[in-house]
């Protein structure tokens, strides 16, 4: 049975593929450090065009207007070039009233890319390039930390992590924040209230990493301009002490939060990553986005009443068994944090390491 | 020379969604094709994973529920058929766990092609779709802008009837042309046009050489009249190429079909057109009466109904809206139909988890109660928007299934692993709510659209699979509906079985009922309607007689009224969902 893998690594290294849909131009060099704002590949897109009738310019057919043309497609032009003339009986010039390039030309129009847009690929992270993969990309690596979540708002930003973790399981109040300055990276245990949103906003926070987070809140979330990352995952529910704990030990230090959606079919989820070069050696390796469930691994429960529970996989059933609601399924049994020992279904599991 | 009565001496029907790869094993017992077993286990779908280790598991598990042999021991599938009788000569492949697929669809006019094409769009893995009609066109260089930012992966034209306008579609080819040439190979888009077939000739000469261009037959040929079926055909096989880069292993699986594969919706389509048109030959009585099959999956919702032939689809996303601002409205209706003292926001942090988790399985009451409460309203809104989108699919509106389907076939882990028959069957009334006559069939092993694709390649494996008893018998429903009041008799019906049980009942309005009667009995139900019941033989206060086989569930009578009226207090509506579920045995 494979189940979904949400790392939780104290120190790995993190290697990370930031690469462009198609060719374009690579910004960085190989050991060349990057912050998560910085630019690793970029490429023009058209973006901008525009349609010249040129037939209606010139009082001419449009199935004929082609004859007029003096310039080509693929040609550059400049603001006034003329681009079609006509020498029969009163003479006409058309020019264009912006530069750009022709791009098409068909029944007496042509078309102007007059301007692009940047498609531009961020490093999301604190790193150094370890290859550069040309006209595409590179790959970033770092040491450090490595928490990932179970949802975040598609933004990315980094800052001083301060983790509030004193009351984990009393709902954040935006009165907590006070003493933070701006650009602090915040983590804290549940987010109940959309009040704790505004505040975050209005101290220019670097981002939120929260445990928990009201479902209602969602949209109030994805409309906030700095990243936010669940963790454990929506609702009140009891947090993961050993995760904040985690988070204590490293706090002051700058923190990167890439909160982009999951992609399970391109293995993205949202993560935040502490870059902790001072250490040797790792104490994690990478296991891929889902692995097969083992005992013996930390798991976190996602759904019953214990949901958001984290605790450690002791046994697998190798038929599947009835649960109270009477599905069949094949289990698992969990030693909690807090000792209780619970029976869940395995796909009812993420695999926390 | 004589052909062989069974081309396939054993067939492997591979079915891989968003949560679980099932595997599917056909042979031949007694002279004729069988259903010999099949096995789930969970998708190995995600990054750096092949799609055959899930389904690795899937076929061990399958060879030791048909107590056969299709594996070598270093885990290679056998093919063909060796001597000792081992391995499969024929491998179906039927996915839908793919990401839905972006669209764009350029048409005319919002009434006219546009609708015509939003019809045929809603019936695929499709998302983003944005629609520009030829009011969009007065501003052709947003229009172009707007592409090129958001590079559909598949773009699809439509509109002007046979012989009808074609300016306005000459417009669209060359804003197409024009996105297509200045867009970098990898995000070009997949071009399938359906519209004026006059305009074939210049579409190909400006659309082939800068993309990659599929032509289907004219959406809408003459005003009023469809025609989706190519055209969706062909999105399937698009979609089939895309899924093929886009999911590790799906191309090695594909070349094990050796081109008997599709996608899912595909095959069910093709299936339940098939039993239509097969009814309506074998039925004349049956005029007006179509076939159904629901498939509440674990990453989407499907409806195919069949009726004389033609088909219409809808597939929606099972959790899209639950992480966007709708999520919590989402919660809240679903709210209304959990049968367990549960809060909205307990819902709705479920229904959030779910859409992170789409494998979830329901392990506790109150958990089952908010599932099987999405899945009903995921029902309602897919037969909703069904309905809207294809004229001839009667009544499937606010006040229930109008039109009569019969049967209608379910699948779906939603339902198949329930662990009563009862609770499948009220799922399925309650998210349907159908009127007169009709009969639940359970596709508890999820192979209804499989035969769909296997009988492409050999019909009658498929013939005689569904002649086998393959699906699970419900039970026949009579959902007599009527304007009366709560607790007034509206209809009086003489039940007489073949082994000689004979007995008069009263049905009052506001009940379900079930009546005992052993699987397989046939019997025969004798209406009196009262009060302007509609039983759905004729007009209302038509009486009749029809001869059903009892299912699982008896025979059941279901004259809740239509739509169903849900109590507007909490502890209350959730008794009222209590006492009917009990009705049909909890």
């Amino acid at each position: 049975m494979i189940a979904d893998v949400i790392r939780c690594a104290s120190v790995m290294t993190i290697r990370r593929v930031r690469q462009l849909p198609f060719p374009g131009e690579v910004l960085v060099h190989e050991g060349e450090h990057v912050g998560p704002d910085d630019i690793i590949a970029r490429a023009d897109l058209p973006g901008e065009v525009l349609s010249l009738d040129f037939a209606r310019g010139l009082g001419v057919q449009a199935e004929e207007a082609h004859r007029y043309l003096v310039r080509d497609v693929g040609e550059e032009v400049v603001q006034d070039d003329v681009i079609a003339e006509s020498e029969e009986k009163t003479p006409r010039l058309f020019r264009t009233p912006v530069s750009g390039r022709i791009v098409a030309s068909y029944q007496g129009r042509v078309t102007l890319e007059t301007g692009t847009k940047e498609l531009r690929i961020r490093a999301g992270m604190i790193g150094t390039i370890d290859a550069v993969i040309p006209e595409y990309g590179a790959v970033v690596s770092v040491r450090g930390s490595l928490v990932q979540g179970l949802w975040g708002n598609d933004k990315i930003g980094q800052g001083q992590l301060h983790v509030w973790n004193k009351a984990l399981m009393k709902p954040l109040q935006p009165s907590k924040m006070t003493p933070l300055a701006p650009g602090a990276l915040l983590a804290a245990g549940q987010c109940l209230h959309v009040d704790v949103l505004v505040r975050a906003a209005e101290k220019e926070l670097a981002g939120l990493i929260l445990g928990s987070l009201a479902p209602e809140l969602i949209p109030a979330v994805k409309a906030l301009a700095m990243p936010v990352i669940v963790l454990q995952g929506f609702g009140p529910m009891s947090l993961d002490q050993d995760l904040f704990s985690s988070l204590k030990i490293r706090e002051g230090v700058i923190a990167c939060v890439n909160a982009t959606a999951v992609d399970a079919y391109a293995g993205e989820r949202p993560e935040v990553i502490i870059p902790n070069i001072e250490q040797e050696k790792d104490t994690a390796h990478e296991l891929g986005f889902r692995v097969t469930l083992q005992i013996g691994q930390q798991v976190r429960v996602m759904s019953g009443s214990a949901v958001g529970q984290t605790g450690v996989l002791v046994a697998l059933s190798t038929k599947r068994i009835r649960f109270e609601s009477g599905l069949e399924s094949f289990s698992a049994v969990i030693r909690l944090v807090n000792g209780d020992t619970i029976q869940v279904p395995c796909q009812n599991l993420v695999i926390i390491q | 020379m004589t052909a062989k009565p069974h081309p396939l001496s054993a067939c492997l029907g591979l079915d891989i969604g968003r949560v679980h790869t099932r595997a599917s094993y056909f042979g031949i017992s007694e002279g004729k094709y069988r259903l010999m077993g099949s096995e789930m286990a969970v998708t190995s779908l995600g990054h750096g994973l092949h799609l055959g280790s899930g389904l690795g598991a899937a076929m061990k598990g399958l060879e030791k529920v048909s107590n056969s042999k299709i594996l070598t021991s270093a885990g290679e599938l056998i093919k063909p058929v060796d001597n000792a009788g081992h391995g499969v000569d024929q491998v179906a492949l039927m996915v839908s766990g793919g990401p839905r697929v972006s669209c764009a669809l350029l048409g005319l006019t919002a009434k006219g092609s546009l609708s015509a094409g939003q019809a045929v769009l809603d019936g695929l893995p499709v998302k983003d779709v944005q629609s520009l009609g030829i009011d969009a066109l007065l501003d052709e260089n947003s229009v172009i802008e707007v592409l090129l930012e958001n590079q559909p992966q598949i773009i699809l034209i439509t509109g002007g009837e046979d012989a009808g306008a074609q300016k306005p579609l000459q417009k669209w080819v060359e804003v197409v042309r024009l996105v297509s040439s200045l867009l970098p190979a990898p995000v070009k888009p997949q071009v399938v046009f359906c519209g004026n077939p006059c305009l074939e000739t210049d579409v190909r000469r400006r659309l082939e050489p800068v993309a990659s261009l599929k032509m289907a037959p004219n959406l809408r040929p003459v005003s009023g009249e469809c025609d989706f079926v190519p055209a969706q055909t062909l999105l399937d096989e698009t979609i089939m190429q895309i899924w093929k880069v886009k999911m590790p292993g799906l191309v090695d699986l594909a070349h094990l079909a050796k081109g008997l594969e599709g996608t899912k919706w595909f095959a069910l389509d093709r299936m339940v057109r098939f039993l239509s048109w097969q009814k309506s030959l074998n039925r004349k009585d049956a005029k007006n009466q179509g076939v159904l099959a629901v498939d509440l999956g674990g990453g989407s919702t499907t409806v195919v109904a069949g009726l004389d032939g033609k088909v219409g689809r809808m597939v929606q996303p099972c959790w899209g809206d639950m992480m966007d601002v709708s999520g919590e409205l989402a919660a809240r209706a679903v709210h209304q139909w959990v049968m367990s003292s549960t809060p909205v926001q307990a819902v709705h942090q479920h229904l959030c988890h779910h859409a992170m988790i789409p494998g979830l399985v329901p392990e506790n009451i109150h958990t089952l109660t908010i599932s099987q409460a999405l899945a009903c309203l995921r029902l309602q809104a897919a037969t909703a928007r069904l309905s809207a989108n294809y004229p001839w699919v009667e009544g499937f509106g606010e006040k229930g299934m109008v039109g009569r389907y019969d049967p209608i076939i379910a699948s779906g882990s939603v339902l198949t692993r329930v662990s009563t028959p009862g609770q499948a069957l009220f799922l399925l009334l309650n998210g349907l709510q159908p009127w007169g006559v009709t009969n639940m069939l359970l596709d508890r092993n999820h192979i209804l659209a499989l035969l769909g694709l296997i009988g492409e390649k050999d019909p009658l494996l498929a013939v005689q699979v569904l002649e086998s008893g393959v699906f699970e018998n419900l039970a026949p429903v009579i959902s007599p509906v009527s304007d009366a009041l709560q607790g007034e008799t509206i209809l009086t019906v003489r039940v007489t079985t073949a082994s000689g049980e004979d007995y008069v009942l009263d049905i009052v309005q506001g009940t379900l009922r079930r009546l005992l009667i052993p699987v397989g009995t046939s019997v025969e139900l004798r209406f009196m309607p009262k009060l302007h019941t509609n039983i759905g033989l004729g007009d209302r206060d038509g009486g009749g007689r029809i001869n059903v086989i009892a299912g699982i569930l008896g025979v059941v009578i279901d004259a809740r009224g239509r739509p169903l009226k849900l109590a507007d207090q909490d502890g209350v509506r959730v008794e009222q969902l209590r006492k009917w579920l009990w009705s049909l045995g909890g």
